[in-house]
């Protein structure tokens, strides 16, 4: 205990950690700032989709009116165009109401027009949009009124719920990993290449709690890293933004059908999962400080590795494949978002197992271990 | 036992550092290890902490094999300043020493006080010069009141001041029944200290007993220094003479003599003044030969 609170010191006490903390503050304000900036962009963006929409609908007009003026008796054209007409009245509607509050009526003005074209892509027509964006935005749109939820812009809302779920999104997609390793990449090699582990070794202290007393202290610099993110998100969410509410629905994809989780349980899960992860990399970056004693070779091979697990579970899109691969939590977000044949937990058991594995190694790596 | 080193033997690669070195030391002492820079000094030391692995023999300190990490409640080993962490104050660095060795923390105020430190010991260690480095890594090593205490280069970055107060600190040590090993280039310092030197050369030990060595110099002031000079010739005696200041060895001019000559002569001694040259003379005994063959090969 004693040397875990030494050991947690010698990096919380850090300039390093100081100024990654505070850069990490000031990273998660900017990304607010810009959301703020860019709310009236929201608007024109939804009015050039609409916009976008409505020249298309014109256009396939203007096809109709010249394929009936050949065959004015072409019953399949006169249906169609009579379906686009209404489609078209409809994204002028949609446009008078763009700038209004009313989001209930624009939502399901939106699923009527997707209902629409889907008919009308089902009838031979031609409408810039796939049937999967329709029907996904069709049953979010549904989702969204039935739970009487305003919806978000995915990117830019500034509501602290939505605004904290990006922050953590960039988090748990590799951000957690590149801090972790910012902040704990000397923690071990730094010792071998300052000398200061011969303080440590010539004191009465089993080696084994040097490396449990780093890992413990590693787990709680992220802990505090990550309280630090969830907290700056938070606080900021909640002093300049809006409310907004933690059971926004999200799109998952389970066994090839679309269902919804919240935002809270897509927080949980992802910050659970990017744990797990981060257990396999401390530990993975310790076996390698002990067996290179160099920080940057460490890094190097540290993030090589990390590459090379990424690129495998990305390569590997068989689901049961997760449960023998521990990297597959680098990707917290894929296995949340993506349950096809496979459950987001999946790979915890082998992630942890791989973790206690490397920390047995490490412990052992230890013990032979002399100065360089 | 305090110290039991057999036929300690490493090689870096297939060059030999040390060649089977024999330490005994039953009783308190202080010794020396004094050798040219390479000679083996430190590596002896941290084969003997196990912080370097050998080749070959043993080594037992305070009677337990040097690999069982409990040594350490009773050997201290000063390294140098890189052991310390810049971001931690040195009231950190002694408190974790305290909280691992079961140490009460009411001895840091004593020890700091004792080495001198307290004023700044709060400071981070990234503020402190050299000689405060030095100050902390002394507390570190003593405040565990150890029965065997090494030192790899105690003195450097140390003003005259606390050089002394290191000296006395080291004196008191071995009072209170502390066995010292210390590796230094300050032979001046090694003279006031001890009468036992190991001498290391080339991976090998010479032990030795500055008693058999130990001489003075004799530095005399005269109210006539070139008539001194004439009569000392004259009466056969050698003695050289830099900057009116007469200076020669006991083991060659007996004082007696010297003081009889300039008495018989009328002229007026005005001081004399006396240092102890043992270690500096066997280093040069042992070690200027070699430097004179290696520059007569260049």
């Amino acid at each position: 205990m004693k040397l875990l609170l030494f050991e947690f010191k010698k990096i919380f006490f850090s300039k390093r950690f100081l100024y990654i903390m505070l850069l990490l503050i000031i990273g998660i304000a900017l990304l607010f700032a810009r959301n703020v900036t860019f709310q009236s962009y929201i608007e024109k963006e939804e009015k050039e989709q609409i916009a976008n929409q409505t020249k298309a609908s014109q256009a396939n007009s203007r096809v109709h009116r010249i394929a009936l003026e050949n065959s004015p008796e072409d019953e399949e054209q006169l249906k169609l165009q009579k379906m686009n007409s209404e489609i078209r009245d409809q994204l002028y509607e949609l446009n008078g109401i763009a700038s209004s509050d009313d989001w209930q009526r624009k939502l399901t003005l939106q699923n009527e027009i997707f209902a629409n074209t889907l008919v009308y892509k089902n009838e031979g027509g031609d409408f810039p949009l796939s049937e999967k964006e329709i029907h996904t935005s069709t049953t979010l749109n549904e989702k969204l009124l039935k739970e009487g939820i305003a919806p978000e812009h995915d990117i830019y809302s500034v509501a602290m719920p939505n605004f904290m779920k990006q922050i953590v999104d960039l988090y748990i997609h590799f951000g957690a990993f590149v801090l972790l390793i910012l902040v704990i990449g000397e923690s071990m090699s730094g010792e071998y290449e300052n000398h200061s582990i011969n303080q440590l070794f010539t004191q009465p202290l089993k080696k084994t709690w040097i490396v449990t007393s780093k890992f413990w202290s590693s787990v709680l610099l992220y802990v505090i890293m990550t309280g630090t993110v969830l907290l700056s998100a938070g606080l900021i969410g909640l002093l300049f933004g809006e409310k907004g509410t933690f059971n926004y629905p999200m799109l998952i994809e389970k066994n090839n059908a679309i269902e919804f989780i919240t935002i809270s349980s897509y927080m949980t899960k992802g910050i659970l999962l990017v744990s797990v992860a981060i257990l396999m990399v401390i530990t993975l970056y310790f076996l390698y400080s002990l067996l290179f004693k160099q920080t940057l070779a460490t890094l190097a091979v540290v993030l090589l590795t990390l590459a090379g697990g990424y690129f495998l579970s990305n390569f590997v899109t068989w689901g049961p494949f997760s449960w023998f691969n521990p990297f597959a939590n680098l990707l917290p977000g894929d296995m949340i978002l993506q349950q096809n044949d496979q459950m987001w937990y999946q790979a915890i058991p082998i992630t942890l197992a791989t973790s206690i594995v490397l920390y047995i190694l490490a412990a052992w790596k230890i013990n032979t271990s002399k100065i360089v | 036992m305090i110290v039991q080193v057999s036929n300690l033997k490493k090689h870096y690669k297939k060059q030999p550092v040390l060649k089977g070195i024999d330490i005994t030391i039953e009783s308190p002492q202080i010794i020396a290890l004094v050798g040219p820079n390479g000679a083996g000094k430190t590596t002896l030391m941290n084969c003997m902490t196990n912080l370097l692995p050998f080749n070959e023999g043993s080594v037992e300190l305070v009677g337990k094999k040097n690999t069982d990490a409990s040594i350490f409640y009773e050997v201290s080993y000063l390294q140098d300043n890189r052991i310390l962490y810049g971001d931690l104050t040195g009231y950190d660095h002694l408190k974790f020493i305290c909280h691992v060795q079961k140490i009460p923390l009411s001895h840091i105020k004593e020890v700091t006080d004792r080495v001198g430190m307290t004023g700044y010991m709060k400071k981070r260690v990234r503020n402190y010069s050299l000689g405060m480095k030095q100050h902390l890594l002394l507390a570190m090593s003593i405040i565990n009141k150890p029965k065997l205490l090494l030192l790899d280069e105690p003195l450097n970055g140390l003003d005259p001041t606390s050089a002394i107060n290191m000296r006395n600190i080291l004196l008191e040590l071995y009072e209170e029944g502390t066995t010292i090993i210390l590796s230094s280039h300050n032979l001046d310092e090694i003279d006031r200290l001890t009468n036992i030197i190991y001498f290391m050369k080339d991976g090998a030990l010479l032990k030795e007993s500055l008693q058999d060595f130990s001489s003075n110099q004799y530095f005399v002031n005269v109210d006539d220094p070139l008539k001194a000079t004439t009569v000392l010739k004259q009466a056969g005696i050698s003695c050289t003479m830099i900057e009116g200041v007469i200076s020669f060895l006991e083991i060659e001019v007996i004082l007696q003599n010297f003081l009889d000559i300039m008495k018989a002569n009328g002229i007026t001694i005005t001081s004399i003044e006396t240092k102890k040259i043992g270690a500096e003379r066997r280093y040069q005994e042992l070690f200027a030969k070699e430097k004179t063959d290696e520059t007569v090969a260049i």
